[in-house]
């Protein structure tokens, strides 16, 4: 299980050496957070909000292309109470992989995947979860050096009690650290 | 330089309808709860006085304390309480004639029978404050005169973690199971998740917890004085003299708030504990610990603006 994350952190630190075309992206992601159990309980879900908060140190973007190597933080908050229970909030920290294709302009498809550690807040116990991610991305603001985007993601969380559903609607800003202009 | 701006809302409105039903569609939790639970307290306290094993000062104390503080928390539902107490006679003699005497066939006869009453919503609070032994086990009041438990038959007071865990698959209803006793983290189920108290092998854990198939009760929720490798204590003076856990237990219950939850009153006994949670010398320190899972139990929960109590 440690070799896909020694992969991913090789690719993330490997991919600056091989030269440019490289952007750094930082995205936010505010989100409903549907919690699915996989065991009885009084709702089909519950819900809570989830604060996601990307950061994608290296990314290679081509014509219509871009891959991104990415570290995620999230905060999910406990659900609404109801009946007897809530779903426990948490925190999460994960290392992925993003790709996304442009369909025009403006318009691109993206999707993502990759594991997460999750601590949750209140008590001392962690989970381990992994996601999939896809989603249309909207550019808002074009310049040389940067680029303004709005981000839908549909996000699938798969915990071992719980399958999450996430809908989110965020902003994403790439910019070039190393001055040689986005595509 | 090229400087864009795009209207992001007429390309993305499908998508904005998408996320606005989402909203609408998570607003389940939003229609009012029409509570109609009974909350039940099995509350168990022993001293062994007139027994072979050390005399405990706090569980009397606790059972008690913590009935009277069920009561006042859940005054605004329908809440019964059954203490069943091992108090020995006026000379601190051990005997059978004590009533409601905490033996093993009364304490599974007890939980059984209460079950039985219980409904779906319903919530059962079982409070135990006495000795265990390494496995766990709780050691209940022997069902013998001479009261002689190391030098008696000490297997037949025994109740093991299975043993009572397996009483609460044949009901529907919530269990809360509250624990001040050595030990007492060997109740916590498995869940998958790994507790952080301890830090060994922390990523092969929980890829091991992720993989690994396990079938739990989701009702059944656990809150322990102290790790399944450590010991509970209670101080030597006080009063009244109540363990260490179950002191800060009865200080987190004693709140006005609207919504407590029990990771909430876990945060608190972690917190205020008059104890130490840390330590290199198990004597000197104790942690109290709480089950995993998906779910938080929620004890107390009024959208009524005023104060419950």
């Amino acid at each position: 299980m440690k070799r896909p994350l020694v992969l991913s952190l090789l690719l993330l630190f490997a991919l600056p050496i091989a030269g440019g075309n490289f952007v750094t992206t930082i995205s936010y992601v505010p989100s409903a957070y549907l919690s699915i159990p996989h065991f009885e309980d009084e709702l089909p879900f519950r819900t809570s909000m989830s604060n996601t908060f990307i950061f994608e140190p290296f990314g290679y973007e081509a014509d219509t292309w871009s891959v991104n190597a990415s570290l995620k933080g999230a905060f999910v908050t406990p659900s609404l109470p109801w009946g007897s229970y809530r779903a426990r909030g948490f925190t999460s920290l994960g290392l992925g992989a993003r790709f996304s294709y442009s369909l025009t302009d403006r318009f691109a498809l993206f999707g993502s995947g990759g594991i997460a550690v999750n601590r949750y807040t209140a008590i001392e116990w962690a989970f381990l979860s992994f996601w999939a991610e896809a989603g249309l991305q909207y550019t808002i603001l074009e310049t040389t050096n940067t680029e303004l985007s709005a981000i839908l993601p549909i996000m699938i969380d798969l915990r071992k009690e719980i399958t999450a559903l996430s809908i989110g609607l965020g902003l994403r800003w790439s910019f070039d650290p190393y001055g040689g202009g986005l595509l | 330089m090229r400087n864009r701006l795009f209207c992001p809302i007429g390309g993305m409105k499908p998508f904005l309808w998408l996320f606005l039903s989402m909203i609408v569609l998570a607003s389940c939790e939003l229609t009012p709860f029409e509570s109609a639970r009974n909350i039940h307290h099995i509350g168990i306290g022993i001293s062994y006085r007139g027994t072979d094993l050390l005399v405990l000062e706090g569980p009397i104390n606790d059972a008690v304390a913590l009935k009277k503080s069920f009561h006042s928390f859940f005054s605004a539902e329908p809440f019964e309480s059954t203490l069943l107490l091992q108090q020995g006679d006026e000379k601190g003699a051990y005997t059978l004639d004590e009533e409601d005497l905490p033996t093993k066939d009364l304490v599974i006869e007890t939980i059984i029978r209460t079950l039985g009453g219980m409904k779906k919503n319903d919530l059962l609070i079982i409070t135990y404050s006495g000795h265990a032994i390494e496995d766990g086990s709780l050691v209940l009041a022997p069902d013998r005169s001479d009261g002689l438990l190391l030098g008696g038959d000490l297997d037949a007071a025994l109740l093991g973690v299975d043993e009572l865990i397996s009483l609460f698959d044949r009901s529907e209803a919530t269990i809360l199971l509250i624990l001040d006793s050595c030990y007492a983290g060997s109740f916590i189920p498995e869940s998958g998740d790994v507790s952080t108290i301890d830090s060994k092998n922390r990523f092969e854990d929980l890829w091991n917890g992720y993989r690994q198939i396990i079938e739990r009760n989701p009702r059944l929720f656990v809150l322990a004085a102290t790790t399944a490798d450590n010991t509970s204590k209670e101080p030597r003076f006080g009063s009244p003299i109540h363990g260490y856990f179950t002191k800060a237990l009865l200080e987190a219950l004693d709140t006005t708030s609207k919504q407590v939850t029990l990771d909430q009153v876990y945060h608190h006994i972690h917190e205020h504990q008059g104890f130490p949670t840390e330590g290199s010398n198990k004597h000197l320190y104790q942690h109290p610990i709480i089950s995993g899972g998906a779910l938080d139990l929620v004890l107390r929960y009024s959208i009524s603006p005023r104060s419950i109590r």
